[in-house]
């Protein structure tokens, strides 16, 4: 071949190089790797097309202004940032043609390339999509420190031009991959509360609603212990009506002037949160350390400005602390669980005696009936028991109504004490209550019955500088051993409360059996 | 596909032989550049870089064998690529990279000749 004819293959070899490296500037966009591995692997492919032995790529942050170094090869500083400013980068988005300049002739980013003086680089490019300025490519010399042939100087312009576009791309696809994670955890937030709220949103059994609330509240924040407290007005203290985790040393009440958390969440109705050994903080009172822990988020639960009471979380399954999201979806959850509260307890408030907080006699009715239908729907026992303070007439008479009320109300406390959650505690008429059983027989029934009678027996009240004993008759009848019917299982407790009456009192009698006919007891259609 | 590529090396006298394996065109052919400079330093001289298990070498590794030859030229010493394919012979001396590194058939030849020197 003749030195011509070598020369025109060896271009067109140089130009199938070139084209290949421009392929494989695409393939590197279809990388899923991180943009600094893009940058590393662009600036790659750009020095070994043009046979140069180092350079780097500065990227361009319109918001700051500021141009950095963010990947190198063989440079002699691995970072270095200068400014552009507004005016100078208006003017670096005009320039169109050339984009490629001899260092020494670029006008612009003077601070900057004097700090790779040493490099003796050759050339600057601008990279840019349109009117956009992503940043600058530098570039040293060739191996032989042969300056660029004008077909190499037109390679490392279209070149450039090429990564300012894969650098672009990438770029948007980072910005759009961060949008939708961001869409993600939002849906998933969203997500979280809505079934959390839909489960409490229609719970009227306020003690129900509370347990339910922990357990939501302890999925939304993946929590080890937490504490649902409720405001008791007329005492002035923080009631504990739920919890998660070793409650073992924690009080049932906290008096609200003995608690600096109690205090701040009735006053201010703000949230607080706290970050384990934060510094320059006052250590905590004794009570509210062992009771909130030294890392938590408490939200006070509030509805139309009344407070209601507080949730309270910490020890995270992770171990961490709480994040910014965590401590969003609880306050969002608590403003819920705010109107939830406040709807059971005025159903509460209608369904309950005020004076002894038991459940009143209309309520028994209902709750009664449906009872024994779902007792002989489901082939299970329910039991009754009738409690009858014994002399009550004469108690009042001789000490006055106040300390017959008192009495009342000790014996409702030993009843709520003596009762699962699904039990039902019932003011029955003045001195008469009653405990439905569900799911339990007439040994379960009368060791409960024998229990509560006991507790009674036990109790005292001081009056008038005297200590004044009271105790209660009881009855007990369980459904289908007792009766097959709600009126007749409560007349075979009445008549058993009778007995225990006619038998010296503070006692405890089972209702006869039914005589075993060996009938099925009815089922009911619902 | 691109094989993932990894190296072997071992100093003999005076020479660092690099035997490569898979393609040099993703950033993990910088591990040719890096035995290289650990050795640089260390009374070795002499390279002799065996591309027999590597067919494919694009830009990137184009790129960092110029590294490599530069680092060479300052510490005074020598390089020789060994068993390239026609393709890569003909893309190493279009970009001038033969005129810094001699070729070789095989890596015997280019020990044998950096230890005779």
């Amino acid at each position: 071949m003749t030195g011509p004819e070598i020369d025109a293959q060896q271009q067109v070899l140089r130009y199938e190089y070139v084209l290949k490296a421009l392929s494989d500037i695409g393939d590197e966009l279809c990388r899923v790797t991180s943009f600094d591995a893009q940058l590393k692997s662009l600036l790659h492919l750009l020095l070994g097309t043009l046979g140069v032995s180092k350079g780097g790529i500065f990227i361009y942050d319109a918001m700051s202004g500021s141009v950095a170094l963010r990947c190198s090869w063989k440079l002699s500083k691995k970072a270095a940032t200068c400014l552009v400013t507004q005016a100078e980068a208006q003017e670096l988005e005009k320039q169109n043609d050339p984009i490629t300049f001899p260092v020494a002739e670029f006008p612009f980013l003077k601070e900057l390339t004097g700090q790779f003086r040493d490099d003796d680089l050759s050339s600057i490019s601008i990279l840019k999509v349109r009117e956009k300025l992503i940043g600058f490519l530098v570039v040293g010399h060739k191996l032989k420190r042969e300056p660029f042939s004008e077909k190499e100087a037109s390679f490392l312009g279209t070149l450039s031009r090429n990564i300012s576009v894969a650098i672009n791309n990438f770029l948007l696809m980072a910005d759009l991959r961060d949008t939708n994670k961001r869409l993600d955890d939002k849906i998933q937030e969203v997500s979280i509360l809505y079934q959390a709220t839909q489960m409490i949103a229609s719970e009227l059994q306020l003690q129900t609603l509370l347990d339910m609330a922990m357990s939501a509240t302890s999925e939304i924040s993946e929590v080890r212990r937490g504490s649902i407290w409720l405001y008791d007005e007329e005492h002035e203290t923080f009631a504990l009506r739920s919890h998660l985790g070793d409650t073992t040393d924690i009080p049932d009440t906290i008096q609200v002037n003995k608690s600096s958390i109690c205090r701040h969440l009735f006053t201010t109705k703000e949230p607080i949160i706290k970050v384990r050994d934060a510094a320059g903080e006052e250590p905590l009172p004794e009570i509210d350390q062992v009771v909130f822990g030294t890392s938590f988020v408490i939200v006070p639960i509030v509805h139309q400005g009344e407070f209601l009471g507080a949730m309270h979380m910490c020890e995270k399954t992770s171990g961490g602390e709480f994040s910014e999201r965590d401590q969003r979806l609880i306050k969002v959850f608590a403003v819920q669980l705010g109107a939830a509260v406040k709807n059971a307890k005025l159903y509460e408030q209608a369904i309950t005696d005020g004076m002894t907080r038991l459940y009143l006699h209309k309520y028994f009715k209902q709750r009664l009936f449906d009872e024994v239908k779902r007792a002989a729907r489901f082939n299970r026992s329910l039991a009754l028991i009738m409690i009858d303070v014994d002399h009550f007439k004469k108690f009042n008479d001789t000490y006055g109504h106040q300390t017959g009320d008192e009495v009342l109300k000790r014996v409702a406390a030993i009843m709520r004490k003596a009762v699962r959650t699904h039990d039902l505690p019932v003011r029955y008429g003045g001195e008469e209550f009653a405990l439905v059983l569900p799911e339990t027989d007439m040994v379960g029934a009368m060791a409960v019955a024998e229990r509560v009678r006991r507790a009674i027996e036990m109790d005292a009240l001081e009056a008038g500088g005297k200590t004044i004993k009271f105790t209660a008759s009881l009855g007990v009848a369980v459904f289908p051993d007792s009766a097959l019917e709600m009126e007749d299982l409560i007349k075979a407790a009445d008549v058993a409360l009778y007995k225990s009456k006619e038998h010296g009192r503070n006692r405890v009698t089972a209702a006869e059996q039914l005589p075993d006919t060996g009938a099925e007891p009815p089922k009911t259609d619902s | 596909m691109a094989d993932e590529f990894s190296l072997v090396h071992q100093v003999d006298g005076p020479v660092l032989i690099i035997r490569t394996k898979g393609y040099l065109n993703d950033l993990g052919a910088e591990q040719v550049d890096t035995v290289c400079s650990e050795h640089l330093g260390k009374d070795v001289k002499k390279i002799v870089i065996n591309l027999e298990q590597s067919p494919l070498i694009n830009s990137i590794g184009i790129s960092i064998l110029i590294g490599v030859i530069e680092a060479i030229e300052e510490a005074g010493g020598a390089l020789a690529f060994t068993n390239l394919t026609p393709t890569n012979r003909k893309t190493f001396e279009m970009m001038g990279l033969l005129q810094f590194a001699q070729p070789f058939d095989a890596e015997q030849q280019a020990v044998s000749a950096f230890k005779g020197a």
